[in-house]
């Protein structure tokens, strides 16, 4: 219980979830919203509800430990753990230069922590510096939030908003009361799909297409990170010029690790591609902080990490990535740190810890540390501005042989969160997936399923110019006629194994195409 | 009953005896969120014309977010089992409104056992914290911007269901002694708690009666609660109603979490450290769960606020879903709070008209709109334009 | 196996919640994994003097994994065991069944209001059950093969989906020497199964078989369990083409449940905590029941 001494402090921070970014409050190790937050204005999704369980999840970790070569751990001491980490690094810079290091910073990191993570970068000599948590931002410069309030029109883009950023769907479920357009594009039928002024419904991929004509004022668009997944992410970026846009970043800290600094130099390997250079032996290291490849590609991560000498992971839950790290130190969660980001609006927030540190230090500590016993700090330098001049890659339309596209659905994007798996009920939610689906799903619209004859389970087997995959059937509505849609946590395998994990040059991530297929039973 | 008063300096007097304890909850100001927190100092406690409620549920006292049941270890062929205790100090609570202290005796006539006449069922956890609390209620004598709980038999005073209600007016309080522990502090401080005189009590009527009389004249928020609790207890809104509004829920669990009478949890045994017995063969419950049988290792059986309108509080083990649709969820939770059939089981609404719902509510379908909804839906007659400006948190 | 087992108890702490310790006696697989709803494990423990009624559950603990509601297989009058026939269909049942005899697990109850018995001496008794639902039934069943005679005739309508599927087939001898009469169904056959002869079957739903019966509606009771679907289509059979009257038609309700005390909420049917209140109700209250939950559709 408090301590009368803080009496007059609220203990605030912010939820480490989406990028809207609601501040709120941790009464008893119990989050509840905060009233005159103006994002929060008193509501937080399940997510946010549960930032005070992150606390004390059994997940945390609670100190630091090094991987022998037969597999076994044991606990070491920080300052050894550091002393390591920082020898480790300048013999391999010795013996292979220092393109062979990888570093990945993360959006559930403060702007100060992206910050040294590239300083970091630049002292090794590394261009390789990137994150997963990365994928699918788009640059933009972002409107306010009570820009909603105000819009004369809405254009959401392709974008489950009651799932992904529920304080966003409020707001214009509440400009529906008003009276406002709501333009949904989206191939889906989701909730906002039946709500809105206008369900267009294009199919995926092909969102943009159906933009309507820049209306001069009063329109704001919603795009996430859902079309530069499928691919179109710098044509959404040109179509967009000139319009009031508001990019839905998926991580609290997305785009302030992006303004940072955190992502690719000109002549360095984005995250994917730096799984790739571990076939070639041209990538040995990777310090890996608060960030998990294995939530996006377990099995490219399952045989890039054994070929990796030396990986050091930083975080402040456990993560697949720690199976095979060479050293691991404890990080803290944003509710445990000072420190500033930004949300997608591209407002920078302060925050006060309201908890210390669960191991007694922050990844700004850390990275301090090693940077003074690497003996340089450097200047982090400007990153340079995001260009996106290569063309995104188009999606496929169906054809006669190929009458059905297969297709992304994110809105289950957050299974693999490394934190909804900390917290009991957010997992109990997100597990269902796992446990209704054991062998995987595809979410097949009712009607074509009645045609087909397909029942739920049926298995479905889809078969496109490059490749095959069956999966189980799941219909749902949710899914418009003629296509087929995978979640986000089947992205890698449906993708390779259709031909449809492509890389975008553009933005420099991994993306899936859509894919006509045909359906065998 | 004899009513007694208090003078505004007596009345300061008694709550910093109180204070000095340690045990004062009593709300504070901090920035523009009130909240109840433990005050040592009277100076600190937000005088009752500059709030209306908090936000976070005083219930957070006596049914937390977050309890262990009990706990234990394994360790190879030996399991040591240890129930839970909280030895909690005697607690006062002051400036609680009426709608939560009805809430109060809503989860006290519920998790004593008492709606199944099952009081060897009683919830210990919850109960040692009842009886340990001391209810001084405050009324209110103005409306929040949702508030509703004349709609709800929630307030603006109540018959019962306090230790001591207390009622601002002209000159010091009046002060309704609900309880034996409530004439126990009369008792204790009986040097400054008179009799009340005639004036007083009949001051206090005339207070609440404007207040409510205002509420059914001015208020935009009236809400045919009534209405909309015969309906829902007929059964007389359609499957397509509920499917509506449940397109709006965005299932954030929240209208359950800052509910007064909502007490549903979650039940996990947790464990301690992240399991090592992992094949990889079960998604777990929990995080950090074994998947195949733990010989070593140590847990707690928690348990944590759970809402209804989720997905997986239904779910039966093989992926079943009784109540799929967020619709079919809406339509549980409302008749839960509004039916005649809850309403007899529990003794009263489970609805207190406390408006937190309707503020947290991210798909604008809190109680209030819904009910509204409901009317609409079989009288044809449009719901008031409900526009709800939070200007500022309170009125 | 030495166990050692320490228990700190404290009466004013949590106990309603605490479990007692019980040691496994014995498991023995009713119903294989490759069969559709197996694997089903009978798990035979310790009785330790506890006493309950047909139709009660036990809420069992896991230690490490959780906690599950699960109904009594056994009859009371089984005076030294208690059996409980477990599926695993989710994450602690799987666990349930990694144990061994030897192994404790924990246990509180008995919960549940059970089956009314001692108001139908003297009635003709129809069981109807559909897969597992046979196990909470069969408390009922031997415990009135225990008072054999105080009951009329005694009828059992078994239906699962496949031969494997049927459970207890190893118990049916005995009961039909003792007065009860079986009848079969699958909803596919083998081949095999089929072309037996006794006990009478047929290929079909088990409530096919109820063109098979004769019965007096006056003085019958029926006990139904299943999974939902098959409930409901039972009650309406047994009320409408064999016309026992809505309060003879007695069925046992298989909800999720976390507490089992009547305090999460989890198990909450319209107005009605099936824990508490349940899990036995009659075909008169589920009807009320079902005018306020909207039935919907399932996964699979």
């Amino acid at each position: 219980m408090q301590g009368t001494e803080q009496m007059t402090q609220l203990m605030t921070t912010v939820c480490p979830f989406c990028g809207v970014g609601c501040g709120l409050v941790v009464e008893s190790g119990n989050a509840f919203p905060l009233r005159s937050h103006p994002i929060t204005q008193g509501s937080l999704s399940l997510r946010g509800w549960s930032t005070g369980e992150l606390l004390r999840s059994p997940l945390r970790v609670k100190s630091a430990f090094v991987r022998s070569p037969n597999g076994t751990t044991h606990p070491v001491e920080i300052s050894e753990a550091l002393k390591l980490i920082v020898e480790r690094l300048k013999e391999l810079r010795e013996r292979y230069g220092s393109e062979v290091i990888g570093i990945l910073g993360s959006a559930r990191l403060t702007n100060e922590e992206n910050r040294l993570i590239r300083q970091l970068a630049v002292a090794l000599g590394t261009p390789n510096l990137d994150s997963f948590q990365r994928l699918g931002y788009l640059p933009f410069n972002s409107v306010g939030l009570e820009s909603l309030e105000g819009a004369s029109s809405i254009t959401v883009l392709a974008v489950d908003l009651a799932h992904r950023h529920p304080q966003i769907f409020r707001r214009v479920s509440k400009a529906l009361k008003r009276g406002v357009t709501v333009r949904f594009i989206d191939s889906r039928k989701v909730q906002l799909a039946s709500m809105a002024t206008e369900h267009i419904r294009p199919l995926p991929g092909q969102e943009l297409n159906s933009l309507p004509h820049a209306n001069g004022d009063g329109e704001i668009v919603l795009i996430s990170s859902e079309i530069a997944l499928h691919g179109q992410g710098a044509k959404a970026v040109e179509s967009l010029q000139g319009r009031q846009v508001m990019f839905l970043t998926d991580y609290v800290n997305q785009r302030g690790m992006v303004d940072a600094g955190v992502r690719p130099f000109p002549e360095g390997a984005s995250a994917y591609e730096m799984l790739q250079r571990t076939f070639t032996g041209d990538l040995k290291a990777l310090l890996i902080f608060a960030d998990d490849p294995f939530e996006f590609f377990p099995e490219l991560a399952k045989e890039a990490f054994s070929r990796l000498e030396f990986v050091v992971v930083v975080d402040s839950v456990k993560t697949e990535a720690m199976k095979y790290a060479h050293v691991v130190l404890p990080g803290a969660l944003l509710a445990e740190k000072e420190g500033t980001f930004t949300n997608c609006e591209g407002r920078i927030q302060h925050l006060e810890p309201v908890a210390p540190p669960l191991a007694g230090l922050t990844e700004r500590q850390i990275l301090e540390q090693i940077l003074a016993l690497l003996g340089e700090t450097p200047e982090a330098g400007e990153a340079p501005p995001f260009s996106v001049n290569s063309p995104s890659i188009e999606p496929e339309s169906p054809t006669d042989e190929r009458p059905f596209v297969v297709a992304l659905d994110s809105g289950t994007f957050w299974n693999n969160h490394a934190l909804a798996k900390a917290s009991v009920t957010v997992w109990r939610e997100m597990r269902r997936p796992f446990v209704d689906f054991p062998n995987g799903y595809v979410i097949v619209n009712p009607e074509d399923a009645r045609e087909l004859g397909i029942r739920m389970f049926t298995p479905v087997k889809m078969e496109s110019a490059e490749g095959e995959i069956t999966l189980p059937a799941n219909i749902d509505e949710r899914a418009a006629r003629g296509t087929l849609l995978v979640p986000m946590f089947l992205w890698e395998k449906v993708g390779k194994a259709l031909g449809a994990l492509q890389f975008d040059a553009s933005m420099k991530i991994p993306v899936f195409r859509p894919t006509a297929v045909k359906v065998v039973l | 009953m004899e009513k007694r008063w208090v003078s505004e300096g007596n009345l300061k007097a008694i709550l910093a005896e109180l204070a000095k304890d340690g045990q004062l909850i009593a709300p504070v100001k901090i920035g523009d969120e009130v909240l109840f927190r433990r005050v040592s100092d009277v100076e600190q406690i937000c005088p009752d014309t500059e709030y209306v409620n908090s936000f976070i549920p005083p219930k957070e006292f006596i049914l937390p977010a977050r309890q262990t049941l009990l706990s234990y270890e394994l360790d190879n062929s030996r399991i040591t089992l240890h129930a839970s205790r909280e030895d909690l100090p005697e607690q006062v609570i002051f400036g609680i409104r009426s709608c939560d202290v009805a809430g109060i005796e809503y989860l006290t006539k519920f998790l004593s056992g008492e709606m199944f006449g099952r009081p060897d069922l009683a919830d210990e956890l919850f109960m040692k914290r009842r009886e340990r609390l001391t209810i001084l209620s405050v009324v209110c004598q103005q409306p929040g911007e949702t508030c509703m709980c004349v709609c709800c038999e929630g307030g603006p005073a109540l018959e019962s269901g306090f230790d001591w209600q207390l009622t601002r007016l002209e000159r010091g309080w009046l002060v309704e002694v609900g309880s034996e522990k409530g004439w126990a502090l009369v008792e204790r401080f009986r040097q400054l708690v008179p009799p009340a005189p005639e004036e007083a009590i009949a001051e206090k009527e005339e207070r609440v009666r404007q207040v409510v009389a205002n509420f059914y004249r001015f208020s935009p928020h009236r809400v045919q609660t009534m209405a909309a609790s015969r309906m829902l207890s007929k059964g007389r809104l359609e499957h397509a109603f509920w499917q509506k509004i449940g397109e709006r829920c965005v299932e954030c669990g929240g209208c359950a979490f800052v509910c007064p009478t909502c007490y549903c949890f979650n039940v996990a045994d947790l464990p301690v450290e992240q399991s090592t017995e992992d094949d990889g063969q079960l998604v777990p419950l929990v995080p950090g769960a074994p998947t195949k049988i733990p010989t070593k290792g140590k847990w707690e059986r928690i348990r944590c606020r759970d809402s209804c309108m989720l997905a997986g509080y239904v779910r039966h083990a093989g992926g079943i879903y009784p109540r799929r649709t967020t619709g079919e969820r809406c339509l549980t939770r409302f008749f839960h709070k509004l039916s005649w059939q809850f309403h007899f089981r529990m003794g009263r609404l489970g609805c207190t008209g406390c408006g937190r719902c309707i503020i947290t509510c991210m798909g604008n379908i809190g109680i209030s709109q819904v009910s509204e909804e409901m009317v609409e839906a079989l009288t044809g007659v449009p719901a008031k334009e409900r526009e709800i400006v939070l200007r500022s948190p309170q009125s | 196996m030495e166990t050692k087992l320490e228990t700190t108890r404290q009466g004013d702490g949590a106990s309603l919640y605490l479990p007692k310790l019980v040691r496994i006696l014995d498991m023995q697989t009713e119903v294989p994994a490759e069969a559709v709803t197996g694997p089903i494990v009978n798990f035979t423990i310790e009785r330790n003097g506890i006493d309950f009624r047909p139709g009660q559950f036990f809420e069992i603990s896991v230690f490490g994994a959780g906690e599950v509601p699960i109904s009594i297989s056994s009859p009371p009058s089984l005076k030294d065991k208690i059996i409980l026939s477990v599926r695993a269909a989710g994450y602690v049942t799987s666990l349930l069944h990694q144990l061994k005899p030897g192994d404790y697990i924990g246990l509180r109850g008995p919960l549940g209001n059970g089956f009314p018995m001692e108001e139908f001496y003297g009635f003709d008794v129809l069981f109807v059950a559909g897969g597992i639902g046979l196990a909470p039934l069969r408390g009922l069943l031997w415990e009135m093969l225990f008072q054999r005679e105080k009951f009329g005739r005694i009828l059992l309508l078994y239906g699962a989906r496949t031969p494997r599927d049927l459970m207890y087939q190893w118990q049916l001898p005995e009961w039909e020497e003792k007065g009860v009469e079986i009848h079969l169904s699958v909803d596919i056959g083998d081949g095999v199964w089929e072309k037996e002869t006794h006990p009478p079957r047929k290929v079909g739903v088990v409530t096919t078989l109820f063109t098979d019966i004769q019965i007096d509606p006056t003085k019958t009771v029926a006990f139904v369990c299943g999974p939902p679907i098959m409930i409901r289509f039972a009650l309406l059979g047994l009320t409408r083409d064999l016309k026992i009257p809505p309060e003879r038609c007695i069925a046992t309700l298989e909800r999720h449940m976390k507490c089992g005390v009547g305090k999460c909420g989890h198990c909450i049917v319209g107005d009605k905590y099936v824990c508490m209140d349940g899990p036995v109700f009659s075909y008169a209250e589920l009807s009320r029941l079902a005018t306020i939950e909207e039935p919907s559709t399932t996964v699979g």
